[in-house]
């Protein structure tokens, strides 16, 4: 097998820069930039908001996943998986519903962000010291259900008429419609989590050879784990807070990256990040062309795209999966 | 570099494993750790490497309590390689020596292309560890260790698997570490390389040194019967020392 | 002196019918749904109303919440309504059919009142509930009020060739399409629906783009976001509408106006044209 090639991460930096550009002249309007005051307000505060946030949360779902994946050694550890995504937005509805998102500005991701932590630790705990990997996917699919149930009854309870419309919004995420101020809530907390999740390269290297050669090389277990949670509490809290759960992206880009990376986890890291990007920009193009109205989600489309890819991962792993 | 234990007592969980454990290994030796299954060898060594927090007593690495030992000080001063020989992504057997350079922050090829031709796989460098044999795959997390280039190498089982060749060969290479003046700390199964090439051996048995000093002297019948529990046959054949099991014990 | 008692005669005679007929007004009345609470709580009196259904006192969407408190408040579960013994039972049509048809196994009178898309299917509502009530005649007032009411609204409406154009636009990016009460009411306040001019896919959403695009001159929002108390109504103060609207109109448009086919579509009606002559009065005659 070849190391790395030198090609990877500029030919997904350009693919992004195309999709982003292709993601700005795609729209309902047409392509006609003719300067007037009405295709400017619809650059700027449809097309540009929906394009940067394709961008900020495919980074944020590729990135999480390959750390994620790194961390656990398991190539079936995803965010949406493993209820980060769930836990991130239980924690969004509960900030919106008691109130909290009203009273401070930062309290919708700011909920979000304790929501991905406290699923996280649920699942790490859950899961043990030593689980296996596939003790770590089935706490994570506990986890991923009990957020799920939790969300559905706060929704309920909430006496809401529209109550079952965002149950849809948050369990199938959508770009649409979105303005810069969620970019502007978004951008900080994901922008911080990607960074966080960039100085794991090393140890999760480390860690291709378990944990105690791990240590033994110098890597710190309890400092790794927390940077893990932070990172990732970070970057999916806040891109789960704005666009709602958009799943298998983090599953699917460093399953694709990984070999061209040469397997080393601290290549796909930002490799994931350009990946995750390209990802989501491209799906979400493809609704725009598919479906005009806005009808068909964004998460729908991964999760259909997504599913099989997961199917066949777990078959053509089986072996060494296998606990 | 001596590594000096006093009075260490280590518990995992409930079950006492090592219990009045008081040794030194001399430095820019090789010291094998031999016993039956069980005895604590593994958790021994694992103590030895910082790896465990300890219930009483120390271990000193060069004069310097391991607590005192910054992290990243404890990675450059001891390579340790453990029994599982878990390597979670199919990287390239070069990659996975390099690996050993983390302690260092450098990429030296030469410490590098040094353990690949020590362990003989220099043309594998470019494959895969998962395409690997078994035992071509164990003298790459060997190399890994080499390539760590510290002054203590503590090795757990490290011939589990590999042909008598190469068994041979991991031993000849240990004996040039020894006299670079590396202390080499190994747990071995196969008590022959251990009268072979040791300069002194550490027998555990029931998580308590049974004996310890030059081989001679403690691969005995009457050291290693009672604690294997089989007849043992400790004899030189052609110069070479061998010690054999013959029967169980009743 | 025969002729009184002859009249009297007849009073004995019919007193028992007329009492019969007294009787065959339901008492215990149940409303499963919010358009059949608002036509009841407006038809008979209140001691005849046993329940309401859930939604009758959320001001977001009931134009009669606050009167709808003092009233016992039950879901379209069967179980619920039988515990208050109701002897009539009256439902929208097409709305819970599992709970009605229960019920009407069971033997319960259960009445659908059909739901309206346009002014004259609220008159067609009006008119059923007050019948299944035994209300007629309250009924026919109602109505008749409505009309003179309707007709007093848009008297005088400035009349241009080109009318204005109008937009009603929902949560989750849907807008009122054609063939829809609000729609009508539009109509009659002098506007044109934008609606079908901005491709409407098949649910009734209207790209954000779509309206940036080709902005109304009327943007009414159905209801302010803040109201909604969820986020998916957040595309309702969306700045790019906010801003492609600067230089418009933009109302307000009560939802709780036009949810329901009810007499209340007049609020919107009257905001409807207030708006309409506003507009005549800033623009040059056409």
């Amino acid at each position: 097998m070849k190391a790395a090639q030198p090609y990877v991460m500029p030919a997904l930096a350009a693919l992004t820069l195309v999709l982003a550009l292709a993601s700005l002249a795609t729209g309902p309007a047409g392509m006609s930039f003719g300067g007037t005051e009405q295709a400017w307000l619809i650059f700027s505060e449809i097309r540009l908001p929906r394009t940067l946030l394709g961008v900020l949360v495919g980074a944020a779902l590729g990135m999480s996943g390959a750390a994620l994946q790194g961390y656990l050694r398991n190539p079936l550890a995803e965010p949406g998986i493993i209820g980060i995504s769930g836990g991130a937005a239980l924690g969004a509805v509960l900030a919106i519903h008691t109130g909290l998102a009203a009273s401070f500005a930062i309290g919708l991701p700011l909920g979000a962000l304790a929501g991905a932590a406290g699923a996280m630790a649920v699942v790490l705990w859950l899961a043990g010291e030593r689980g296996g990997p596939i003790t770590l996917i089935l706490a994570g699919v506990a986890v991923a259900s009990l957020t799920t149930a939790l969300i559905a009854l706060v929704l309920t309870l909430s006496q809401n008429p529209f109550a079952a419309v965002e149950i849809v919004y948050w369990l199938m995420g959508s770009l649409g419609d979105r303005s810069m101020r969620h970019v502007w809530l978004a951008a900080p907390p994901i922008l911080l989590g990607l960074v966080v999740l960039s100085r794991l390269g090393r140890d999760l290297n480390a860690l291709t050879l378990g944990e105690e050669v791990a240590a033994n090389l110098g890597t710190s277990l309890l400092r790794l784990r927390l940077l893990v949670v932070t990172g990732t509490a970070l970057a999916v809290g806040a891109a789960t807070a704005v666009s709602g759960t958009i799943g298998f992206v983090g599953l699917i880009v460093p399953h694709i990256l990984r070999p061209l990376v040469g397997h080393v986890p601290s290549r796909l890291l930002p490799a994931s990040a350009l990946g995750g990007a390209a990802l989501v920009l491209a799906a979400d193009l493809g609704l725009r062309v598919i479906s005009p109205g806005g009808a068909m989600r964004l998460g729908v489309l991964t999760a259909l795209i997504g599913t099989p890819f997961f199917v066949w991962l777990v078959v053509s792993t089986r072996r060494e999966l296998a606990p | 570099m001596t590594v000096v234990l006093r009075d260490v007592r280590l518990a995992l969980g409930d079950r006492v494993v090592l219990d009045a454990i008081n040794l030194a290994t001399p430095p820019g030796r090789i010291t094998a750790v031999v016993g039956p299954n069980g005895a604590g060898k593994s958790t021994l060594l694992r103590a030895c490497a910082g790896l465990i927090p300890l219930e009483r007593g120390t271990i000193a690495v060069a004069g310097r309590p391991l607590g005192a030992l910054a992290r990243a000080e404890l990675a450059r001063a001891i390579a340790y390689l453990p029994q599982e020989r878990a390597v979670h992504w199919p990287l390239a057997a070069r990659a996975v020596v390099a690996l050993g350079r983390l302690p260092h922050d450098d990429m030296k090829p030469e410490a590098i292309d040094r353990a690949l031709a020590a362990m003989d796989i220099v043309s594998l460098a470019d494959r895969p560890v998962s395409e690997l044999s078994g035992g071509e795959r164990a003298r790459v997390l060997v190399a890994r260790a080499l390539a760590q280039e510290a002054p203590l190498l503590i090795a757990d089982e490290p011939t589990a698997g590999l042909d008598p060749a190469h068994a041979l060969a991991l031993f000849s290479c240990f004996q040039q570490l020894a006299t670079e003046g590396r202390t080499v700390i190994v747990a071995l199964h196969d008590l022959s390389l251990a009268a072979r090439f040791a300069h002194h051996v550490i027998l555990l048995a029931n998580g308590r040194v049974s004996a310890s000093g030059p081989p001679r002297d403690v691969l005995t019948p009457r050291n290693l019967e009672p604690a294997f529990g089989v007849t043992m046959l400790c004899t030189i054949v052609d110069g070479l020392p061998i010690v054999a099991p013959v029967a169980t014990l009743p | 002196m025969i002729l009184r008692c002859a009249l009297a005669l007849l009073a004995l005679v019919l007193s028992p019918a007329l009492a019969a007929a007294q009787q065959a007004k339901p008492q215990r009345i149940v409303s499963l749904n919010l358009c059949t609470d608002i036509l009841l709580i407006d038809l008979v009196a209140p001691e005849r109303i046993q329940a309401l259904s859930v939604n009758a006192t959320d001001p977001l969407i009931s134009p009669v919440a606050e009167r709808a408190r003092r009233f016992k408040r039950v879901h379209a579960d069967a179980e619920e309504v039988l515990a208050l013994d109701p002897d009539l039972v009256v439902n929208a049509e097409f709305t819970s059919p599992a709970t009605a048809s229960l019920l009407q196994r069971i033997g319960r009178r259960v009445a659908e009142i059909p739901m309206a898309h346009d002014i004259e299917g609220v008159k067609k509502s009006i008119a059923r509930m007050a019948e299944v009530t035994g209300e007629a005649a309250k009924g026919q007032a109602i109505v008749a009020d409505f009309d003179v009411h309707l007709s007093r609204l848009v008297a005088g409406l400035p009349s241009t060739a080109s009318r204005p154009t109008a937009l009603i636009y929902q949560i989750n990016g849907i807008a009122s399409g054609t063939g829809l009460l609000e729609d009508q009411a539009l109509q009659l306040a002098g506007f044109r629906n934008l609606a079908p001019a901005l491709n409407p896919d098949a649910g009734g959403r209207v790209a954000l783009e779509a309206i940036v695009a080709n902005p109304p001159d009327l943007l009414a929002l159905a209801g302010p976001s803040e109201e909604y108390r969820t986020v998916v109504a957040d595309t309702l103060a969306h700045p790019a509408i906010a801003a492609a609207m600067k230089g418009r109109a933009t109302i307000v448009l009560p939802w709780r106006d036009w949810i329901c086919g009810s007499p209340y579509i007049v609020n919107a009606i009257e905001t409807l044209a207030k708006t309409r002559r506003e507009l005549a009065a800033r623009r040059p005659p056409a």
